[in-house]
C-alpha cells in the first residue's frame, strides 16, 4: 500500500475516532443522567434498580473498552461492532432520558407541596352605564371580606380612585345586590361568570353586568399537607373536579390500609354550607369556596363533616377529555342514549351523542358528557355523582391495562397540565409497594381489585333556594340533612379511627341462595325541620314560562309544581305510586291519585300526601288527645305529638309515664323503640337487641327477605322511565323518617345481614323419608317461621324483589392482564363536572 | 522469486502526521479511561444512594406468606399461614379426597372452613376472609363481601387494639349429625350434599373473651361438579344473645 493511501486511511480513522469518542462521551453522560433521574423512583424496588445500575455500568464499561481496543487494533469488524453498540445505547439513552424527563416534568407539575405562587385575578364588575374606573370615583364598591382577589382589587383601585367599600360576607349576596343596584360595582373573581351561569334564572342578571377592568397579581399560597405514614395509618383525600373556578365535584375519599376499606362520600356542589374562609363563616354554595383557594374548600368540608383532610387531588374538565383520548377511549355502562354537552366554555352545546348499552366505547368528549349529565335522571345531581365514579373507575381500569409506554407518557402529559395533588411521589410509591404485598395474599388473583371494600355514599339534602328580595333573584341550593352529615361523618370516622368502638357481632351466618345488600350509610331523607325557601311562587312561575295572576300560575303546557315552576309532564299521567314519585309528583293517599300539590287537609312529605294532624296543643282533654294519635302527659295535663323527654308511652295506651329501663317493661312497639330498645316482631316482645336471624329495621327486628345485589355506588339510580328528560325529584318537603328510633345513624357494621333463615320444612336439611337417619336429626332453629319467605330462591336469586334497580358495582372487571395487573386504586380523579 | 514490496521512506510531513495521529489516539484512549473511571465512581455512588435511601413513608407491614406451608390437593388449597390445626384438617381432607369418600370430604371441608374462617391470628386484614376456598364456587365473592360487612368488619380494630396474636384461633372442631340428602337450589340448579353440625373451641386469649364468639353452627355442603362446597352456615339454637361484642 502506498504511503499516501495509508496516510488517507489514517486520517479517516482519526476523524472517525474523534467523532465516535464524542458520541461515546454523550452516551455515557446520557446514561448517567438517566440513572440519576430514575433514582427518585427506586423505592418501587431497590433490588431491581440496583441490578439495572450494575447492568448499565457493565455495558458502558464494555463499550468504552471496546472502543479503546478498536483504536489500538484498527480492525474494521471491531470498529463496526463498536458503532452498533454505541448507536443502540445512544437510542436507549435518548429515549430513556426523554421519558424520564417527561415523567419528572409532569410529576413536578402534578405534585404540589408546601408553598407555591399562583396568579389571582380580580374583576371590577359593574352594570351598564359605568364604562371606566374613573366613573366609580366616590361610588360604593362591594367586596367579599377575606377574599384574596378582593384585596388585590381594592389595593389597585385605591391607586386610581377614591371609593366607598361595602363589605359582604358571601359572593352571591354581593352579586345580587350589584344587580339590584345596592352597590355601584363589585370586586369579583375574574371567573365570576362561571360561578353564576349554572344558576337557573341568573342569565338576565349576568347579562346586565360586565367587567370594566381586571387586575392580577402573583400570590404565594400554601396548602397544608400531611406527613402521615399512609401504609399504616388511615388517611383521607379530598377529590375535586373544578370548572370555571367552581368545584363541581366534591368527594371525600378515606382509605384504611389495614381493612382496605375505601369510603367515598360525595357532596353536592350546590350544598349550602358555612364557608370556612368567609367572614363569620357565612353560608354559600360549596362549589363557590374553591374560588377562594383550595384550602378554603378543604377547610369548609373539614368543618362540614368534622373530619381532618390529609390530602387533595384536583382536576379539571379538560383533564378528563385529554386523559381519555390519550388512553384511546374507555368503555362505560350507559342505560339511556342521549345527547350531552361538549367541553367548550359555552353552555348549551349539546352536540355529543352517547349511545346506550353495556361496555359502550366512548371518547373523551363522550365520557365527559356522560359524567356531566343530570337532567336525564329523576335524582339529578345525585345520579350524576354515581356516573362520575363510574367514569373514573373505567379511566383507571384502562390506564392499568395499557402496556404502551408512549400512551402512558401521553396520559402523564395530559394529567400534568390538568391535575394537581399534594401527595408526594415517595408516599405514592410506598403505598403502591404496600398494596402489591397485600395483593400477593389475596385469594382471588383474577380479581385483585375485589380486595378493596369500596363504600360509596353521599350527603343527602333537599332542594331549596336563597331569595334576594332586592334583586328578585332566587339561587337554587341544596340544604344538607343534618342526619346525613352525621351518618357520613360516623362512617368516615369509623374508617379513619383505628381506636373506634368494636361493635361487630361475634357470629356469622350465610346462605348461598341469598344476595347480600350492604347497609346504606345515609338515608335519602331525614325527619328534620325544613327551612322553607322564601322564594315566592310567582318567581318559579314566571321564570319557567308561566303567567302569574297574583295567586296562581297558568302554565302554557304541563302543570305548575310548587318551588319548581311549570313542568311539561302532568301528574294525571301517572296511576302508579312509584312511577308518580319517580316523575317528581306526589301520591295522594286520600284519593289514591298522583298530584302536584297536596289537597287541603293533607300534608306532603315529598312523596305522599297524608292527612294533616291538628296541633296536639289544641287538645285539652286526654280522650281527644289520644284518640287523635297524640300522647297525653298526666303530669302536665298537656297533649304532645310525642311524650316529653324522660317519659314514654310505656304501656301503649297513649299516656306518658317515666321511661322504663328494662326492655320487658315496654309492652308496645312504639314505647319500646322510643326507649332505645328493639321490638321483636315475631315474638311481640321488647328486647335489648335483635336476636339472631333477624334484622334491625328502624328498631323492629324482622326476618329480612331483601335480595338486591350489593351496591358500592351511591344509592341513587337512574329512573326507569324511558323519557329522555323526566322531572328531577323535587323533594321540597322531605318525608319524615319512618323510624321513631333515636338512632338514625346506620353504621357500616350494623345488625346482621338480611339473610333469611328458611323454615325447616323449606330448607332441605331434613333427610328424605327414604333415608332413615341413624341418629335423630334436629332441624335448624328458625327464629321467625311466621315470616318465612317461602321459597327463598324466588325472591332472591334474581337479585331483586321488584324494588330498586341497582347501579353498576364499582371495579367489576377492573384489572385484567394489565401491565400493572396487581395494582389497586386508591385515588380517584373525580374530575367530572357540572 | 517473490516480488517484494518496496518500502517507500516516509516524508517528514507524513511522519509528523502519523505522530500527531498517534498522539490524538493516545489522548482519546486516555480520555476514555478517565471517563470510565468517572462512570464507575458515579454508579457506585448511585447504587449506594439507592441502597441507603429511606422512604418517607411505608412502615406498614404485611404478613409474609410462608410458601413452604402451602398445602394443596386436587381440589383445595389451604389458606395463607395455616395453623397446625388447619394443616391437620387439611391433610385429612386431602386423604378423603384421595379416597373419594364424600362423607369424609364433607366433614373435613367443614372442619377446614371453620378452622380457617374463625381464626384471626393468621389474617393480615379484613380483606383476607378465611375459608373462601370452601365456599360454593360462584358465590365466594358475595360470601366474602358479606363477611367483610359482618363478622370480619372490625378485624382492623381488633388487630390494632389487641394485637393479632391475641385474637381468636380455632383449637379444635367437632362435627356431628352428618346427614345426606340435603339439597341447595342455586341459580335454578339443584345440588345435593350433606347437612352437618359443628362445634369448635378457641385457644385462650389474654386480651379478648373468646367465649363470646360463635362456637357452633350447622352447615350444608353440596357436590358442585365433583367438588364439595359450603352453601349454608347458620348458627345453632339461641346460644348467641346478639349485640354483644367480644372485646374485654
Amino acid at each position: 500500500m502506498s504511503n499516501n493511501k495509508k496516510s488517507s486511511r489514517m486520517n479517516q480513522n482519526l476523524t472517525l475516532n474523534i467523532v465516535l469518542a464524542v458520541i461515546l462521551v454523550l452516551v455515557d453522560l446520557g446514561m448517567m443522567y438517566l440513572m440519576y433521574t430514575l433514582t427518585s423512583f427506586s423505592n418501587l424496588s431497590k433490588l431491581i434498580f440496583i441490578i439495572i445500575n450494575v447492568v448499565v455500568l457493565i455495558l458502558l464499561l464494555a463499550l468504552n473498552f471496546l472502543f479503546i481496543a478498536t483504536i489500538k487494533s484498527r480492525k474494521k469488524s471491531l470498529f463496526n461492532t463498536t458503532i452498533i453498540i454505541t448507536v443502540v445505547l445512544a437510542i436507549l439513552s435518548g429515549y430513556g432520558t426523554y421519558a424520564s424527563f417527561t415523567i419528572n416534568k409532569n410529576v413536578d407539575k402534578i405534585v404540589v407541596t408546601g408553598e407555591q405562587t399562583e396568579m389571582v385575578e380580580a374583576a371590577i364588575v359593574a352594570k351598564s352605564g359605568i364604562v371606566d374606573i374613573s366613573d366609580l370615583d366616590g361610588k360604593n364598591i362591594g367586596y367579599v371580606s377575606g377574599a384574596t382577589y378582593a384585596d388585590i382589587g381594592k389595593s389597585n383601585l385605591d391607586a386610581e380612585i377614591s371609593a366607598n367599600y361595602v363589605e359582604y360576607v358571601d359572593i352571591n349576596t354581593l352579586f345580587t345586590d350589584l344587580v339590584a343596584d345596592e352597590v355601584d360595582a363589585a370586586i369579583m373573581p375574574s371567573n365570576y361568570v362561571g360561578l353564576f351561569e349554572v344558576v337557573s334564572g341568573y342569565e338576565e342578571a349576568l347579562a346586565s353586568v360586565s367587567t370594566i377592568t381586571s387586575y392580577s397579581e402573583k400570590v404565594t399560597v400554601s396548602v397544608e399537607t400531611s406527613d402521615k405514614d399512609i401504609t399504616s395509618e388511615p388517611f383521607s383525600i379530598l377529590v375535586l373536579g373544578v370548572d370555571e373556578g367552581r368545584s363541581d365535584a366534591n368527594m371525600l375519599v378515606t382509605v384504611n390500609p389495614i381493612s382496605l376499606t375505601i369510603t367515598m362520600t360525595s357532596i353536592a356542589r350546590d350544598s349550602y354550607v358555612p364557608i370556612a374562609c368567609y367572614s363569620g363563616q357565612a353560608s354559600d354554595k360549596l362549589g363557590h369556596a374553591r374560588v377562594q383557594g383550595i384550602q378554603c374548600t378543604i377547610d369548609t368540608i373539614e368543618n362540614l363533616l368534622d373530619v381532618e383532610i390529609d390530602y387533595y387531588f384536583e382536576s379539571n374538565f379538560q383533564g378528563v377529555v385529554s386523559i381519555v383520548d390519550a388512553l384511546g377511549g374507555i368503555v362505560i355502562n350507559n342505560p339511556y342514549e342521549f345527547t350531552g354537552q361538549d367541553s367548550s366554555d359555552e353552555r348549551g352545546h349539546y352536540t355529543v351523542w352517547i349511545p346506550a348499552g353495556e361496555n359502550v366505547p366512548v371518547n373523551g368528549e363522550q365520557a365527559l358528557a356522560f359524567a356531566r349529565e343530570r337532567h336525564l335522571y329523576a335524582s339529578g345531581d345525585f345520579q350524576r355523582q354515581a356516573n362520575q365514579q363510574h367514569v373514573v373507575e373505567r379511566i383507571l381500569q384502562k390506564a392499568m391495562e395499557t402496556r404502551d409506554l408512549n400512551k402512558l407518557l401521553n396520559v402523564l402529559d395530559a394529567a400534568g397540565d390538568n391535575v394537581t395533588t399534594n401527595i408526594t411521589v415517595d408516599q405514592f410509591i410506598s403505598l403502591f409497594n404496600y398494596i402489591i404485598e397485600k395483593a400477593n395474599r389475596y385469594y382471588d388473583q383474577d380479581n385483585i381489585i375485589n380486595m378493596f371494600n369500596i363504600v360509596g355514599s353521599r350527603v343527602t339534602g333537599y332542594n331549596s333556594s336563597v331569595w334576594s328580595e332586592a334583586s328578585q333573584l332566587a339561587m337554587s341550593i341544596v340544604r344538607p340533612y343534618e342526619g346525613s352529615i352525621v351518618d357520613n361523618h360516623d362512617s368516615i370516622v369509623r374508617n379513619l379511627d383505628l381506636n373506634s368502638e368494636i361493635d361487630a357481632l361475634p357470629y356469622f351466618y350465610w346462605n348461598a341462595k341469598f344476595e347480600y345488600i350492604p347497609p346504606k350509610i345515609s338515608n335519602e331523607t331525614y325527619s328534620e325541620q325544613i327551612i322553607q325557601a322564601e322564594t315566592p311562587q310567582s318567581y318559579w312561575c314566571t321564570t319557567t314560562g308561566g303567567t302569574w295572576d297574583g295567586s296562581a300560575c297558568a302554565c302554557p303546557a304541563g302543570e305548575f309544581v310548587e318551588n319548581k315552576g311549570c313542568v311539561q309532564d302532568s301528574a294525571s299521567n301517572y296511576t302508579e305510586v312509584s312511577a308518580c314519585q319517580a316523575a317528581g309528583f306526589i301520591w295522594d293517599e286520600s284519593t289514591n291519585t298522583c298530584v302536584t300539590t297536596c289537597p287541603e287537609g293533607t300534608t306532603s312529605d315529598g312523596k305522599y300526601c297524608r292527612a294533616t294532624k291538628a296541633d296536639p296543643s289544641t287538645y285539652t282533654n286526654e280522650a281527644d288527645c289520644i284518640n287523635n294519635g297524640n300522647k297525653w302527659d298526666p303530669t302536665t295535663g298537656k297533649c304532645y305529638a310525642q311524650c316529653p323527654s324522660g317519659t314514654n308511652d310505656n304501656d301503649g295506651d297513649g299516656k306518658c309515664s317515666a321511661t322504663q329501663k328494662n326492655p320487658s317493661d315496654h309492652k308496645d312497639q312504639q314505647s319500646c323503640i322510643a326507649a332505645g330498645f328493639k321490638w321483636d316482631k315475631a315474638k311481640g316482645t321488647c328486647v335489648q337487641t335483635c336476636p339472631s336471624g333477624t334484622t334491625d329495621k328502624s328498631g323492629v327486628c324482622e326476618v329480612s327477605t331483601t335480595t338486591t345485589p350489593p351496591t358500592t355506588s351511591p344509592s341513587p339510580t337512574p329512573t326507569t322511565s324511558p323519557s329522555p328528560s323526566p322531572s328531577p325529584s323535587p323533594s321540597p318537603s322531605p318525608s319524615p323518617s319512618p323510624s321513631p328510633s333515636p338512632s338514625p345513624s346506620p353504621s357500616p357494621s350494623p345488625s346482621p345481614s338480611p339473610s333469611p333463615s328458611p323454615s325447616p320444612s323449606q330448607d332441605p336439611v331434613v333427610p328424605s323419608p327414604s333415608t332413615e337417619p341413624e341418629v335423630p336429626v334436629d332441624p335448624p332453629v328458625d327464629p321467625s317461621p311466621s315470616t318465612d319467605p317461602g321459597n327463598g330462591e324466588n325472591t332472591t336469586e334474581n337479585g331483586t324483589n321488584g324494588t330498586e334497580e341497582v347501579p353498576v358495582t364499582a371495579f367489576n372487571n377492573l384489572l385484567k392482564d394489565g401491565i400493572f395487573n396487581r395494582i389497586s386504586l386508591v385515588y380517584k380523579a373525580n374530575n367530572l363536572l357540572k | 522469486m517473490t516480488k517484494q514490496t518496496k518500502r517507500v521512506p516516509l516524508s517528514p510531513e507524513e511522519k509528523a502526521r502519523r505522530r500527531k495521529a498517534k498522539k490524538v489516539n493516545n489522548n482519546i484512549t486516555f480520555g476514555i479511561i478517565i471517563l470510565s473511571v468517572v462512570v464507575i465512581a458515579f454508579f457506585i455512588f448511585n447504587i449506594f444512594s439507592i441502597g441507603l435511601k429511606k422512604s418517607e413513608s411505608g412502615s406498614g407491614t404485611t404478613l409474609a406468606v410462608d410458601k413452604g406451608q402451602k398445602l394443596s390437593n386436587d381440589q383445595y388449597e389451604i389458606g395463607n399461614n395455616p395453623t397446625d390445626v388447619q394443616k391437620e384438617y387439611f391433610n385429612e381432607l386431602s386423604n378423603a379426597v384421595e379416597a373419594n369418600d364424600p362423607e369424609k370430604i364433607a366433614e373435613y371441608v367443614v372442619k377446614s372452613f371453620v378452622s380457617d374462617y374463625y381464626t384471626w391470628t393468621n389474617k393480615d386484614g379484613n380483606y383476607e376472609v378465611g375459608g373462601v376456598q370452601y365456599i360454593f364456587g360462584t358465590k365466594f365473592t358475595a360470601f366474602q363481601e358479606e363477611a367483610r360487612w359482618t363478622f370480619y368488619s372490625d378485624l382492623d380494630l381488633y388487630i390494632t387494639q389487641y394485637g393479632r396474636e391475641n385474637l381468636i384461633e380455632v383449637a379444635s372442631v367437632e362435627t356431628s349429625q352428618l346427614q345426606p340428602g340435603a339439597t341447595s337450589t342455586i341459580n335454578g340448579e339443584e345440588y345435593e350434599g350433606y347437612y352437618l353440625e359443628a362445634n369448635w373451641t378457641y385457644k385462650d386469649s389474654s386480651a379478648i373473651d373468646v367465649s363470646k364468639f360463635q362456637n357452633r353452627a350447622y352447615f350444608v355442603v353440596v357436590n358442585n361438579n365433583g367438588r364439595y362446597e359450603i352453601t349454608e352456615v347458620q348458627p345453632l339454637g339461641n346460644d348467641l344473645t346478639g349485640g354483644e361484642t367480644a372485646n374485654e
